[in-house]
């Protein structure tokens, strides 16, 4: 087979994932192969117990070499965690040549310097993206080349996170004698997947609501303008829910996926869910208007972390395209009603767009992150075979258009 | 000119602080206006503008007109320079209409011409005749343009240096409060009410013996550590679950911005309005509510008092002070707490009660088992904090709601 295939991996809190994909003749994901292993040993994208992992990782590529029948030796890995941020570095550089016209390679060169960010040494860079180009006092230029000036700057988004704990995540994946081809960060994969161009030139805000994190990337005047995640998720609703109904985890995970509201509903305010009688534990109803209390004020709160982030960034209003939710707790009733409320902007779900292939993974929001892992890693291969040497060129690609 | 200038010395202030609260322009005066309207005893209320017509529309027992010789009796264009100039020119009606105060309150609507430009003079005026001086000052809606967004900005600066305390409520924060609905005069009417709930608590505060007593020492106490910016937050509940009604309205609110800006304060004066059914214990759950979201080791000032009209009724107000300069121990507000406490209330309940009300380290002990008691199976991981909260902690008890089921 000449065509790529490509396996990305997403070590989840709740579950762990490796899909199997290839390149369609039209451009599409086709998706030949899915692998899926509930998840131990991880709290809030990261991971607290190791042995526990590297069990689940094993059992989630065991699964998709059988259903996709294909050994795996590399994967692309899609990370997360609350330690992931981002910030803006602007590098200049002058135009030397007597001309003062920009060329490829003062556009090489002024790229590199923004990239060349100083971090504690304890951060480790994921990625660096490029926002804009600015000649002279002429800002936001998208392609400097040919333009005259004297003066050439960019500005790069830089996504960071903890070393330590990056390495971690490899670490499990290595353990298994797997390669790791790359890593991406999962709030980055899932607007990858989820957006269109158009939503890209209008502003929009992806938030993946994960099961342990919850991982935002904004996209604003068509480039990223800010990325983070923030140690909050699904998790977090389970646990409000057995604390405060005084419930096993179990079951509380079980009423959220049943009952949960993002908004509390009027109408079934007085309504009751009946609790299984289960090992010593007398039958018992809870009230639906109690779920929906404790579920909304969770969600409302997860939402509202994203929305400070948007409100101090200054990029609340610059979003025309609104807000697009991803991950599993995209599932929950009236998270649309509740998303457009707290940030004031239309809001849908996102479904994983331009693949094909397997339904479920086409069809939910939590498969998001992995397929925007698989595109990013079939392009970035094949624009790596193509260009080997203009960076630029991949950027453009991935990040733009 | 002062049209009434005998009501000044007098007013219901007692606890050897006189108040005086002045409204300064249009804004201004229609807060206190709307204010004295609500009221059947209180401070010395007072309203101060340039614009005759305006002013003698103004039902408040007190009124001066600045500024006659510089607008002829109109407003100030939305020039602050103009209201600055005005307050400056009939500086001796402002005095005298100050004279007589221990506190004043200044309550100005900014952004505009006169009270921008007139508050910080008139600031300046109640410090110089030995009065603390507070104002509540509110900065304007968006949509009211850059401009006034520009003079509000440059109008509270001036006024941070000049007064005590500048208690700030952002009007585009109310809009969070008010239904989409809302009509205009009813959104700034809004504004209005909350300029009035803050001035009010703080006089009754200040003039009533409580059953647990705050004083004029330890407003002063705050105001002179806080670095002079604090913020105002209010709360209401009602029938018998009142004080989780009361924590929690007060920590959706906006004004505190959703208790964000209360688990980030230095300080905080918390003031516990009840009727005769107010208990030990619901003071007791509404301070332990209050210090699990508040910062740990934060200076506070609580105090509570009793409005026989008020059944089963509760108002909770606090201001908050972003930063606290202050070292060593306070004046313990607390420590007067047993021995003024309710009579006729069990030992035991004193003692009970005694541990979350007092400040700092003393709170530290229920706080913590608070914690680890609701992270469940976020127990033994790091914990997720933002803006002082640990988000692992349930959001329902994080803001102090009640689930139905507990009650």
């Amino acid at each position: 087979m000449n065509l790529p295939l490509i396996v990305a991996l997403e070590i989840g809190t709740t579950v762990v994932r490796a899909v199997i994909g290839e390149s369609r003749a039209d451009g599409h994901l086709m998706i030949t192969g899915l692998g899926e292993c509930p998840s131990r040993g991880v709290r809030k994208g990261e991971i607290v117990d190791f042995d526990n992992a590297v069990a689940c990782v094993r059992e989630a590529l065991r699964l998709a070499e059988e259903n996709g029948r294909v050994i795996i030796n590399q994967v692309h890995l899609v990370v997360s965690g609350g330690h992931i941020t981002s910030l803006v570095n602007r590098g200049s550089v002058p135009i030397m040549n007597s001309r003062k016209e920009i060329t490829e390679s003062d556009i090489d060169h002024v790229m590199e310097t923004a990239r060349a960010v100083s971090l504690p040494t304890d951060r480790q860079v994921l990625h660096t993206i490029c926002q804009y180009f600015h000649v002279d006092d002429q800002e936001g230029v998208i392609d400097p080349e040919g333009m005259e000036g004297s003066k050439l700057s960019a500005d790069m988004l830089i996504i960071h996170g903890l070393l330590m704990r990056l390495r971690n995540v490899v670490k499990v994946v290595r353990s298994v004698q797997v390669d790791v081809e790359d890593v991406a960060f999962g709030g980055l994969c899932a607007a990858l997947a989820v957006l269109t161009a158009e939503d890209k030139e209008a502003g929009s805000v992806v938030i993946d609501l994960g099961g342990g994190t919850t991982d935002y990337v904004v996209y604003a005047h068509s480039a990223i303008a800010a990325a983070g995640s923030f140690g909050v998720g699904g998790d977090h609703i389970t646990n409000d829910i057995a604390r405060g109904l005084r419930i096993p985890i179990a079951e509380a995970e079980r009423l959220k996926e049943e009952h949960g509201s993002a908004m509390v509903e009027m109408a079934a305010r007085s309504q009751k869910v009946a609790l299984p009688a289960e090992s010593g534990l007398a039958e018992r109803a809870v009230k639906v208007s109690d779920l929906h209390t404790i579920t909304h004020l969770r969600m409302e709160e997860t939402l509202n972390l994203v929305k400070t982030e948007l409100l101090e960034k200054n990029l609340l209003h610059s979003l025309g395209g609104g807000v697009v939710l991803a991950g599993g707790c995209a599932h929950m009733k009236n998270i649309v009603k509740l998303a457009e409320k707290v940030f004031g902007l239309p809001c849908r779900v996102g479904k994983p767009r331009g693949v094909a292939g397997l339904a479920v993974v086409t069809e939910g929001p939590e498969y998001a992150a992995i397929v925007g892992m698989a595109r990013y890693g079939l392009k970035s291969m094949e624009q790596k075979e193509r260009e080997r040497k203009s960076i630029l060129g991949i950027l453009k690609d991935i990040f733009r258009k | 000119m002062l049209e009434s200038a005998d009501n000044v010395a007098v007013g219901g202030v007692t606890k050897g602080s006189r108040m005086v609260i002045v409204g300064l322009g249009g804004g201004g005066c229609n807060a206190v206006a709307r204010m004295h309207a609500g009221w059947s005893d209180g401070p010395v209320v007072a309203a101060v503008n340039t614009d005759s017509q305006a002013l003698s529309a103004c039902r408040v027992p007190v009124r001066v007109q600045i500024g006659k010789g510089i607008t002829q009796g109109l407003g100030a264009g939305g020039d602050p320079a103009v209201g600055k100039l005005a307050a400056e020119d009939d500086g001796d009606s402002l005095r005298e209409l100050v004279s007589q105060a221990d506190i004043v309150v200044i309550v100005a609507a900014l952004g505009g011409g006169t009270g921008t430009g007139a508050a910080p003079i008139m600031a300046r005026i109640a410090r110089e005749q030995g009065a603390m001086t507070l104002c509540f000052a509110t900065t304007p809606f968006d949509f009211e343009g850059e401009l006034k967004t520009r003079h509000a900005e440059e109008g509270l600066r001036a006024l941070r240096m000049q007064a005590d305390v500048v208690i700030t409520l952002p009007n585009q924060r109310l809009l969070e409060l008010v239904e989409t609905q809302t009509g205009l005069v009813d959104a700034f009417g809004k504004a209005d009410v909350m300029l009035g709930v803050g001035v009010r608590s703080l006089w009754k505060l200040l003039s009533k013996a409580g059953i647990i007593n705050l004083d004029f020492a330890d407003l002063r106490h705050l105001v002179e550590h806080s670095g002079g910016v604090c913020s105002f937050g209010y709360g209401e509940g009602t029938g018998t679950a009142k004080a989780s009604v009361a924590v929690s309205e007060l920590m959706k609110s906006p004004l505190l911005d959703r208790g964000r800006i209360l688990s980030q304060a230095g300080a905080l004066m918390v003031s516990i309005n009840g009727g005769p059914d107010l208990t030990l214990v619901d003071v007791q759950k509404i301070m332990s509510q209050l210090t699990a979201v508040a910062r740990p080791g934060v200076k506070l000032f609580m105090g509570a008092t009793v409005d026989e009209a008020w059944q089963s009724r509760l108002t909770l107000t606090v201001l908050a002070a972003e930063s606290w300069t202050g070292e060593g121990d306070l004046p313990a507000p607390a420590a007067g707490f047993p021995e003024k406490a309710v009579e006729g209330s069990a030992p035991e309940a004193r003692t009970g009660s005694k541990a979350p009300v007092s400040a700092g380290a003393r709170a530290i002990q229920p706080t913590l088992n608070f914690d680890t008691g609701d992270k469940g199976r976020f127990k033994n991981t790091e914990p997720t904090l933002y803006a002082g909260e640990d988000l692992d902690i349930p959001t329902f008890v994080r803001r102090g709601i009640k689930l139905s089921f507990e009650k």
